[in-house]
């Protein structure tokens, strides 16, 4: 496995738009690395261009140290796992997983030996003689899986591999990439659309938008503080709050309402908190309480989500609760000091 | 259990049936009679018309010049068919549906003008054998079937199939035989016989190109029926539709039938 650096790459197909605009990241070794973001926003250009797809307009795409940017897909030795699984429908599993191995020109008896070991290592050692056609798709999936592993590649690069299966399968299917990839030590790029299946099996995850890197950061991080508007949004931040007048460094006056952070201001212009860490609480005179009325709210099952009406503006909250508040209610929000997030893009 | 509409539906099919296989099985009928022309009722049976078809050189020299033309103008017309489609489904290039419609294009001109075309131009003009001209024009008449049915057979291969294969470190010529190739092997087989088949029976454009020393086998069985109306032109179709039978049957005992219509 190695470590894949990528250098101000930029991609336009009809050599106007820019699809990707001069993005640059470095993936460590061993690392499993998301990409998320919604549809056409360049993430699965991106992987393309990295496995050799796709020719970048500009830029570099450098593994352990050494420029690829020129060598053809079939030599970059990767593996890659396709939405779609892709496996060669007129082959067996076996000789699915034996194909990229045979164009490796190695012994037979060496090739049979690591089939078997990978199709016993992913549960496919009953299926071998199997074709595709004849597989559930999460069989397929896992015989995607170990074709891309067998040829111990440097990269295993995987484009919305789980989107094709139903919401069970994909769980169990994320942990056991989670699984082999830190058994066999993978340096991974994994590209989703999907929040919650990235932030479970990452190490860091590189959000992107409109062909640029909103945030490169570890899922905590990211989740916990969210660097721009875009990404809280993406991430389920609803309530955003604008910064209308800096009292000191960590403190604002919006709407004669004085609001406390833990970080400091700088040049930013918008707060968020997520509906859930907003509190609905007794006492009107705490720190960074205001009053507001409830306009609307909505079952959630484990909790009501309501939309509260105050002087700055909608604010969403979600609360844990067995019957619902009714609408009208004149209600006291509490925003935790240490769960209103600035943003500073 | 049938129902009146079942019933009313299945008499109505066996009607087209029976349309549809008459003349079919009167020819086999007419074949055998003893009559020296093809009329019905029957007379007697004898096999003599299946004898004469060996005595008659020119069905037989035909048979073997429209095997030769078939098999030749349909591995051609295979070749550049296949080779275009894989460029039209693949590449990036503008304009596919343009290039589409010119593979597509022989089909619009009428068949006897291809035939008189490839006469003034190839025999006249350019003083070639008419052998060569028949290659050219049963070319034609091949190409837009390998177009359809190959691009079909192309359109149903997920793309990311090849760059599986491409990753796993087998290079783009080398996915084109080991992973294009045999999955649409289907569709090339299917447009082989489609091709074959058209190219066996065509007249139209075979007419413009024979001569003393090549005559295809069509144009053989018009020549002959000029002439004589006897049951040896029922003979030789029976033999012909036998022979297509065989084809049929074999193409279908090595790779099935279901795959020849796309099914698995």
């Amino acid at each position: 496995m190695a470590e894949l650096e990528v250098k101000q790459l930029s991609k336009s197909f009809d050599g106007k738009a820019k699809v990707l605009k001069d993005i640059s990241f470095t993936i460590k070794d061993g690392e499993f690395v998301s990409i998320l973001g919604s549809s056409g926003c360049g993430k699965t250009t991106t992987l393309r261009i990295i496995a050799g797809l796709l020719d970048q307009t500009s830029g570099q795409v450098i593994i352990d140290g050494q420029d690829i940017s020129k060598v053809p897909v079939h030599k970059r030795n990767f593996g890659m796992v396709f939405q779609s699984y892709a496996l060669f429908p007129h082959l067996t599993v076996f000789q699915n997983v034996a194909f990229g191995l045979k164009m490796r020109k190695l012994a037979t008896n060496e090739i049979n030996e690591r089939v078997k070991e990978i199709l016993n290592l992913t549960g496919l050692g009953e299926l071998a003689q199997r074709y595709p056609a004849e597989l559930s798709g999460g069989q397929q999936q896992r015989v995607s899986l170990a074709r891309a592993l067998v040829t111990k590649p440097r990269l295993l690069l995987m484009d919305e591999p789980l989107s094709n299966l139903d919401a069970k399968l994909r769980v169990k299917m994320r942990e056991e990439i989670r699984r082999l990839q830190k058994q066999l030590k993978l340096t991974v790029v994994f590209v989703t659309h999907d929040q919650q299946e990235c932030f479970a099996i990452s190490d860091r995850v590189l959000i992107m938008n409109a062909g640029k890197i909103e945030q490169f950061d570890t899922p905590e991080n990211i989740f916990h503080h969210p660097k721009s508007k875009f990404v809280a949004n993406f991430i389920g931040y609803e309530n955003f709050i604008n910064i209308g007048e800096k009292v000191d460094e960590r403190t604002f006056k919006t709407n004669d309402l004085i609001l406390k952070t833990n970080e400091e201001l700088r040049q930013a212009e918008v707060t968020t908190i997520r509906p859930e860490n907003v509190q609905i609480v007794d006492e009107p005179d705490r720190e960074n309480t205001l009053r507001g009325e409830i306009i609307s709210s909505e079952y959630l099952g484990q909790s009501f989500s309501y939309l509260v009406r105050t002087v700055i503006g909608n604010i969403y909250v979600e609360e844990a609760r067995h019957a619902p508040r009714s609408e009208n209610d004149q209600i006291v929000l509490e925003l935790p000091v240490k769960h209103l997030h600035v943003l500073y893009r | 259990m049938l129902t009146s509409k079942n019933k009313v539906l299945t008499c109505i099919a066996i009607i087209f049936l029976i349309l549809l296989m008459l003349p079919l099985v009167l020819v086999v009928v007419t074949s055998f009679n003893t009559a020296n022309s093809i009329s019905l009722p029957i007379q007697g049976f004898t096999l003599n018309w299946y004898k004469n078809i060996l005595s008659q050189p020119d069905f037989i020299d035909g048979f073997i010049a429209s095997l030769e033309v078939a098999i030749i103008a349909s591995l051609l017309a295979l070749v550049v068919g296949v080779l275009a489609v894989y460029g039209l489904t693949r590449s990036n290039i503008h304009h596919t549906s343009a290039f589409q419609s010119f593979f597509l294009s022989p089909t619009l001109i009428p068949e006897i003008v291809i035939g008189f075309a490839l006469y003034q131009s190839v025999i006249v003009g350019l003083h070639l054998p008419v052998f060569i001209g028949l290659i050219i024009g049963h070319f034609l008449l091949c190409l837009p079937y390998v177009i359809r049915l190959v691009t079909a057979g192309m359109l149903m291969l997920d793309r990311h199939i090849e760059e599986a294969a491409w990753i796993s470190g087998c290079s783009a010529k080398k996915t084109f035989f080991l992973v294009v190739l045999p999955n649409i092997k289907a569709s090339i087989i299917a447009a082989f016989m489609m091709c074959f088949i058209n190219s066996f029976n065509n007249i139209p454009i075979s007419l413009f190109m024979n001569g003393p020393e090549l005559t295809l086998l069509p144009q053989a069985i018009m020549n002959y029926l000029q002439n004589n109306y006897d049951p040896t032109v029922s003979a030789i179709s029976v033999v012909l539709m036998v022979f297509t039978g065989v084809l049929m049957i074999l193409v279908e005992k090595f790779i099935g039938v279901n795959e020849l219509t796309g099914g698995k």
